[in-house]
């Protein structure tokens, strides 16, 4: 088992209504590296940059169609947490840049909350064994990916991360 | 003896030093009037059957939906569901390993429910795939 954190600095928010496709380095994705690849998350927390107040609407969805082609863009990392941890034979995908962003699904949300981006921040945390877990790389089911809902301003920055563990 | 509140996960709003977020928005989100003020802290459970995180209200009268089979507790949205179906719940896990069996043994994964994705599958013809299709 490998703990990561995938965090983003200063991302601005896009608005992606539920069924539509992601803006690439506008969202943080996370997919199995293989299709039998575990992935669970513990922890997701975004905080705001804005120099005004700012709602920015979040929420962490399945994808319905997997994002293709991912990395990370400058600034955004995704590390090991425990410095004696190996990482698996295939490392999960962890990114916010995409050729073919994912299509998010409309009715797979899992959570979604708001938070002013001027000073303000979210963090939600699982208790053990009650984790947001996706399987593989099968849609609907390996794909999770954290970004705006209708509502959400689109001028302000944030900055995030989600700690998930790959098993 | 495992207790109710051994499932809950935290979720956590600082506005401390923000102007907030106003009721209308917060409570769009699920969430109390005056959640988006100030400091809050508040108990989650994710749903066993979706795994929707569902940020529980302390003043809520209604009864929070609960699968005795599973002694978890389920989102509203699949009581609601299994309710209208009469169907057995069935947890996020054992779909995952339904779908992760018939990966190994090479059989089709496309009529493996996702709990509010699909309520009605269809038949579907074999087939080897890795995904999930949604009728």
């Amino acid at each position: 088992m490998a703990r990561y954190s995938l965090n983003v600095l200063s991302q601005t928010p896009a608005v992606t209504a539920g069924g539509g496709t992601a803006t690439t380095v506008k969202y943080m994705g996370l997919l199995g590296g293989t299709s039998t690849q575990y992935l669970r998350v513990n922890e997701v927390q975004a905080g705001g940059e804005a120099t005004s107040g700012a709602v920015i609407i979040y929420r962490m969805a399945r994808a319905s169609t997997n994002s293709a082609t991912n990395s990370l863009s400058a600034g955004a990392t995704n590390t090991l947490m425990d410095a004696v941890s190996t990482a698996p034979a295939t490392a999960p995908a962890a990114f916010n840049t995409s050729t073919s962003p994912g299509v998010i699904s409309a009715s797979l949300v899992v959570i979604r909350h708001s938070f002013n981006a001027y000073g303000g921040l979210v963090r939600w945390q699982a208790r053990q064994g009650e984790e947001i877990t996706a399987y593989g790389t099968a849609v609907n089911l390996g794909e999770l990916d954290y970004l705006g809902d209708t509502g959400c301003s689109t001028s302000a920055t944030i900055s995030a991360h989600i700690i998930y563990e790959a098993v | 003896m495992r207790s109710h509140r051994s499932l809950e996960g935290e979720l956590t709003l600082d506005h401390r030093y923000s102007p907030g977020v106003p009721d209308e928005i917060a409570v769009r989100q699920g969430l109390t009037p005056g959640a988006g003020k100030g400091l809050f802290e508040s108990a989650t459970i994710t749903c066993h059957r979706c795994q929707a995180v569902v940020v529980l209200n302390p003043n809520r009268s209604r009864e929070r939906a609960y699968c005795k089979r599973h002694d978890h507790f389920l989102c509203d949205a699949c009581a609601v569901e299994l309710r209208a179906t009469g169907e057995q719940c069935v947890t996020w896990l054992d779909t995952i390993e339904e779908f992760a069996k018939r990966l190994d043994a090479g059989k089709s994964t496309a009529d493996v429910r996702v709990p509010l994705v699909d309520p009605k599958p269809q038949p579907q013809p074999e087939a080897t795939t890795t995904s999930i299709i949604v009728p």
